[in-house]
């Protein structure tokens, strides 16, 4: 569970990218967190890792403050980034998944171990000695996915996962995001495009100038997205079941 | 870009002790600007063979060279310029002398063949596997921080191939807009260097950023076994034999 607690992030230049943010994220959850361009949904959850640190307030996973326990919450709460080139760590695939089971210092054994199962959930298993930077969009996703699966995490961090990828790597990536969050992990996924995956979502959130200013069931939170400049999907009266591409899992 | 990046293999180099490997290259670079012309030319061909060898594209090589060869041309001009002094024409055109020429001349063909054991280097060793042998290395010194030198040495190798991905891309970028109809010297060297360095210090930071998220520790586990003590003897022989080869060297007029 990780609990924000009146979070206020000012940069030394003046930005103040966060202010006064209060969450509480519970085990089990699917949360999408909107916002436009700029309205701090990076700067939130960079917070959850200690990639950056609060300026005000308090970020506690399972209760720990998270500045206090680094290594910890890293192993906790894996992370797949926006850009899926600067977060290639390796020179094959292979080693690439392998970068953080070999920084939390397991065995041999075990760390081969974890990047086989790594690879072969992700569907990687084949290229596993191609340099990542020969892969596809989607595939480099799916290698960063990989890369926080080696760690067994209990929470899974996706920031705007979808923006570098065509039609087939959304779904690709998105059907492995269910299939994680059906096997209970916590998903956290930040976003300024709903119309890809809401429907598969518990809740929604919407960040606004850094501030959170709707929270609750995205059946209650779509109707206003576009007060706060959010694309709100097409279609009168639409569900908001039918807000994925994953088409043959959205509509009953 | 294949330039100084790995390119996955099975070849002798593949199977080399990154370790041998790295002393060997360190000793050949500093041999190669001793050498005479035939000599140069025999250990070229050495070279070809072993690009050829580890599937490395020579074509793809040299086309990716060709971009950097702004670079080569300043080294060659100021190399010209400074050795065998500077003859006036007519007192406005100068013209270096044949002799700096030729130096240059060499300097080019001795910078190439450099690049090109960095590349034999690089192509066939994964960093992590260097890094490890680093580590090995350095810890047979007492007091060194080992880990910590390992660790600066593979990133700085490691982040080559990115500053040439990014040289790449800016210069791509200019091209687009037209910066060939552009003349003047110091504001196309501005062009490239100051959006250079931004991309760069921008991707070091997601980098780092990606690296903290999976626990960066400078201590981690090595994927292969550590060196067998057999392997440290070849090593210190090779630094042995370039010694010797460079004394022979320079006893020869
Ligand atoms: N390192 C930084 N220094 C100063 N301002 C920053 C920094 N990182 C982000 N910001 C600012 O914080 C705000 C939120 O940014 P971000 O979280 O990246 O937005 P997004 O919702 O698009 O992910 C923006 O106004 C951005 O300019
Ligand atoms: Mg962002």
């Amino acid at each position: 569970m990780i609990e924000i607690r009146n979070l206020v992030k000012r940069f030394p230049d003046g930005t103040l990218a966060l202010n006064r943010i209060n969450l509480t994220i519970n085990k089990g959850e699917f949360i999408v967190i909107a916002g436009e361009n700029g309205s701090g949904k990076t700067v939130l959850v960079k917070h959850l890792n200690g990639l950056l640190q609060p300026t005000e307030g308090s970020v506690l996973l399972n209760g720990n403050p998270v500045i206090k326990n680094l290594r910890y919450t890293r192993q906790k709460i894996g992370f797949v980034f926006q850009n899926s080139d600067s977060q290639i760590l390796g020179q094959t695939v292979e080693d690439d998944v392998a970068f953080g089971p070999r920084n939390l210092g397991f065995s041999r054994e075990e760390i081969k171990k974890r990047v086989e199962d790594a690879l072969i959930e992700t569907g990687l298993k084949e290229k596993k000695d191609r340099p990542p930077f020969s892969l596809s969009g989607g595939e480099k996703q799916r290698l960063a996915l990989a890369g926080v699966l080696a760690m067994e995490p209990e929470i899974i961090v996706f920031d705007e996962p979808f923006s570098h990828l065509d039609y087939t790597g959304v779904k690709q990536v998105l059907s492995h995001i269910l299939l994680l969050h059906e096997k209970g992990t916590t998903i956290i996924l930040t976003t300024h495009d709903l119309e890809k995956m809401l429907a598969h979502a518990t809740r929604l959130l919407i960040l606004y100038k850094g501030e959170v200013v709707r929270d609750g069931k995205p059946e209650q939170v779509i109707n206003s997205v576009s007060d706060f400049n959010i694309h709100k999907p097409y279609g009168e009266k639409r569900q908001v079941k039918t807000m994925t591409w994953l088409m043959e899992l959205g509509i009953p | 870009m294949i330039l100084f990046h790995y390119i996955p293999g099975n070849s002798i180099l593949h199977r080399t002790n990154p370790g041998i490997k790295l002393v060997i290259i360190l000793i050949y670079s500093i041999i190669i600007f001793l050498l005479k012309l035939p000599f140069l030319f025999i250990i070229l061909f050495a070279e070809l063979l072993l690009l050829l060898a580890a599937k490395i594209g020579i074509k793809q090589v040299m086309k990716e060279l060709m971009r950097f060869s702004l670079f080569v041309l300043i080294i060659f001009m100021v190399r010209a310029y400074s050795e065998g002094g500077l003859i006036l024409v007519a007192q406005v055109i100068p013209v270096p002398s044949l002799p700096g020429l030729l130096a240059g001349e060499y300097i080019i063909l001795k910078l190439c063949m450099v690049i090109f054991l960095g590349l034999l280097l690089t192509s066939t060793t994964k960093i992590s596997q260097l890094q490890n042998t680093l580590h090995s290395f350095f810890s047979l010194f007492p007091f060194i921080p080992a880990a910590r030198i390992a660790a600066l040495m593979s990133l700085t190798i490691g982040s080559f191939p990115l500053l040439l991905d990014k040289l790449s891309e800016v210069d791509e970028a200019r091209k687009a807009r037209c910066i060939q109809s552009n003349r003047n010297p110091i504001s196309r060297i501005i062009s490239i260097s100051l959006p250079l360095f931004r991309h760069v210090f921008k991707s070091v930071d997601d980098i780092a950023c990606a690296m903290e998220a999976r626990c960066y520790t400078e201590e981690a586990r090595p994927l292969s076994e550590p060196l067998p003590l057999k392997d440290f003897i070849i090593f210190i022989l090779s630094i042995l034999t370039g010694i010797i080869v460079l004394v022979f060297n320079t006893l020869i007029p």
